[in-house]
């Protein structure tokens, strides 16, 4: 088992925060306050555009392909959430059509976190500074965002947020050292569980791709990364999530980011330049299966996403050298 | 502090800033003398920095303020000092809305009879109370004013539409802090709170005056500088609840088996009509202020007739009134709580943004948008009524923060303050706001945007 890196993309002056990739297009997000789309469909990734960099005024944080479709969200340290995307009812007669802002939204009071879509498509998170977490509802153009609801109940920074791959059930992690989960109510969105353990920054977090059984994978400051499970519900309907395992002790320092892949892998980054892949055995026990140092040379690493492009499985990496770096894993 | 009291409560709107910007100035130092110059001896010490409530209402960088100076200044202890030390002519006398009567009677598990005679012999024996009062002529002169002021801004086509109710203090420090462009729509007529405690203080000399209101807000209104002195001290019935338990009282103990109405009418001060001030109106249970206005519309209007709609969540509700014989709306207003509500109306009431970034407009949306070209269709839209009747929490003054509502999660409070809301239409008497004369004078708020501090220091980690 081993990871190779297929290319190392210097595309941004300023540290990488986050990528996004879906239908074999990569979106990144940068302090040098571009967001640009690569095309990872052919080996050699090509740069495919920069989007206007006189949109945010401050860096972009993150970055969240809608599902079925080719519009992009981007969250920034200006306190606003950029909508990207293009007429798809458009001939395309001279080649590659443009990517066009199709919406601000405002609403936070300072820099925003992390920004999410719904599987479905539905439903915009946004979380920030501001210690909130906001669900929009979008119309299909994806123009018009309507709050649906500013979840207070964190007591610091919101440092990120995912949906469920196929659920409306939201995560959100902060700087408070708590997941949150939220769903909706009759009439509005509720804290529905609250995950305490870790004893830093909660920095990310993601589900585990699978319809039989519904867990979580979160990373911190702590040097921890952490696997919870959904017990049931209790009689208050409130649910009950127990921490499952900690996974074997890698890091040295904060743990940036995790992804878990559709066949069951999870993928951890983090300050010490490491990315360290999991699995599980049989009988529930996570071990590592695969290590590389200096991912990013020198560099911290900030966010990794497992993506499907045709049949291969691609790791992808940011860190603060301004690269998205593109890896093969061989299990 | 009380385990009854804690930060989490003091959830009434968003959550104080990061960093309070009051700046520390050096301590003067008196003895020093003219002419004389000491290299090296530039004063270094600090001074205690004291922060007011009204330091906070003239800052932007939190939106309420925090809980540490809230309670220094306007709390149960506060009170239960001045009250130590009342000069011997000054006389105590306390408001209560309906809502907070509600919210108590539930807390104590009393009907509302036996918790207001409990509450008004406590008051009168425990703390030698003058009057005890309900806020209804102060409420009956808020909506007449704004009734009265919307009437006339309904003719002029240069007024700000919609007009927005500036009754909640929570929004009006939101809009006055962080979105100055709303404030050009605040209606300027005061709240019951202050109308009631400026009525007190001209009607009766010498009088320390205290309000038990729904929430933390409250305190901060009554320590604005165009209110100064109509309200000496805002508790919250948590605050009421935590003082008895303090004090060793039980409130069951003062259960007397005297007539209400005698009780009552022993409390009021002259001229106050019992049937008026403990009563309430017809509406929501945060006043009526929306629903209001449309029945004065429809006095002015025979022939017409009021619809009903609810909005997308049960925070959002609109009357219009209608001809009969057309089916023109004449008036509209609608009432519209909780935060994710306010973000809509801001989004619809300015056109944030977006006019100076490149925005693309792609064709499809033109052709969409024209399909719903009438103003008033079906869906609730507040932006387009005469005027919103805006609360900060979610479920509006029956939910206030203040409330006895500590329930273990939100849809049990929700269902808590849906079950209060129920109460208060049912057993609560209703006066008709117009029936009784109005006061001439007026009650009016002068509301100003709060200029935005520059980029505030930004505190710790930014990542």
């Amino acid at each position: 088992m081993s990871i190779k890196l297929l290319k190392s993309l210097k595309l941004h002056k300023d540290k990488l925060w986050s990528v996004d990739c879906s239908k074999g297009l990569m979106a990144t997000a940068s302090s040098d306050r571009k967001i640009k789309l690569v095309n990872l469909k052919n080996l050699d990734f090509q740069l495919v555009e920069e989007l206007d960099d006189s949109t945010h005024k401050k860096s972009v944080r993150s970055v969240s392909f809608r599902p079925h479709s080719s519009i992009l969200a981007a969250g920034s340290f200006d306190s606003t959430i950029s909508i990207w995307g293009k007429d798809e009812e458009a001939s395309i007669e001279d080649g590659y059509q443009e990517t066009e802002l199709l919406a601000i939204i405002e609403g936070h009071e300072n820099e925003v976190k992390g920004v999410a879509w719904s599987h479905s498509g539905y439903f915009l998170a946004s979380c920030s500074r501001d210690k909130s977490v906001w669900i929009w509802e979008a119309d299909e153009m994806g123009e018009e965002y309507e709050c649906l609801s500013v979840l207070q109940e964190h007591s610091q920074d919101v440092k990120h947020v995912v949906w469920h791959p196929a659920m409306h059930l939201l995560a959100s992690s902060s700087y408070d050292d708590t997941v949150r989960l939220w769903k909706e109510d009759a009439d509005d969105w509720e804290c529905a569980a609250v995950l305490n353990g870790h004893e830093g920054t909660v920095w990310c977090s993601d589900f585990e791709k699978s319809e039989s059984s519904l867990r979580l994978v979160s990373c911190s400051d702590d040097t921890t990364v952490r696997v919870w499970k959904y017990e049931e519900e209790d009689e208050n309907g409130e649910d009950i999530w127990t921490l499952e395992s900690v996974l074997p002790s890698v890091h040295s320092r904060a743990v940036y980011a995790v992804s878990w892949s559709p066949d069951g892998y999870i993928a951890s980054v983090g300050s010490d330049g490491q990315i360290v892949i999991y699995t599980e055995d049989e009988s529930g026990k996570w071990k590592v299966i695969a290590k590389q140092h200096e991912a990013h040379s020198v560099f911290e690493i900030n966010t990794v996403q497992w993506t499907r492009v045709g049949d291969t499985n691609l790791l992808i990496t940011g860190g603060d050298d301004g690269c998205a770096n593109i890896w093969f894993f061989i299990p | 502090m009380s385990s009854l009291l804690s930060e989490k409560d003091l959830n009434d709107f968003i959550s104080p800033g990061l960093a309070c910007v009051k700046p520390a100035e050096p301590i003067e130092k008196g003895e020093k003398q003219e002419g004389d110059l000491e290299v090296g001896k530039e004063s270094n010490d600090m001074g205690k920095v004291s922060i007011s409530l009204q330091d906070c209402l003239a800052c932007s960088g939190c939106i309420t303020s925090s809980e540490e100076i809230l309670l220094s200044q306007q709390s149960h202890t506060v009170f239960l000092e001045a009250w130590k030390n009342l000069a011997r002519d000054t006389a105590l006398v306390v408001s209560i809305p309906p809502q907070c009567r509600l919210s108590l009677a539930h807390y104590y598990d009393m009907s509302l009879e036996s918790f207001d005679k409990s509450f008004l012999t406590l008051m009168k024996e425990k703390f030698g109370a003058r009057y005890i009062v309900g806020t209804q002529i102060g409420r009956n002169i808020t909506v007449n004013q704004t009734n009265k002021l919307l009437t006339e801004r309904k003719s002029l086509s240069s007024s700000k539409k919609p007009a927005l109710c500036a009754v909640c203090p929570g929004f009006v420090l939101y809009a006055e802090k962080t979105k100055p462009e709303l404030v050009p729509y605040l209606l300027d007529v005061k709240s019951p709170q202050q109308i009631t405690g400026a009525l007190l203080k001209k009607a009766i000399p010498n009088i320390y005056h205290l309000t038990i209101m729904p929430c933390f807000d409250k305190k901060l209104e009554a320590s604005r500088k165009d209110g100064e002195g109509e309200v000496d001290c805002v508790i919250t019935p948590r605050e009421f609840a935590t003082m008895l338990q303090e004090q060793d009282l039980k409130l069951t103990d003062f259960l007397t088996s005297t007539d209400e109405t005698v009780l009552k009418q022993s409390c009021s001060p002259p001229g106050w009509d019992i049937s008026v001030h403990w009563a309430s109106n017809e509406g929501s249970a945060s006043g009526g202020y929306a629903y209001q206005y449309i029945l004065h519309q429809k006095s002015l209007h025979p022939g017409s007739c009021i619809s009903t709609i609810t909005g997308k969540n049960s925070d959002l509700k609109e009357f219009r009134l209608m001809d009969v014989s057309n089916e023109n709306v004449i008036a509209s207003s609608s009432e519209l709580y909780g935060f994710r509500n306010i973000q809509n109306m801001v989004r619809k009431l300015t056109s944030s943004g977006s006019a100076s970034r490149n925005i693309k407009v792609l064709r499809k949306r033109a052709t969409t948008s024209s399909n719903n070209g009438s103003s008033f269709g079906s869906a609730v839209d507040p932006s387009k009524t005469d005027f919103i009747e805006v609360m900060a929490c979610p479920g509006g003054c029956i939910n206030g923060g203040g409330l006895l509502n500590g329930e273990a999660n939100s849809s049990r409070r929700r269902a808590l303050a849906k079950s209060l809301e129920l109460e208060y239409g049912k057993v609560i008497p209703k006066v008709s706001c117009s029936d009784h004369p109005r006061d001439d004078s007026t009650y009016k708020y002068k509301f100003s945007a709060i200029e935005k501090s520059q980029d505030v220091l930004t505190v710790g980690n930014t990542w």
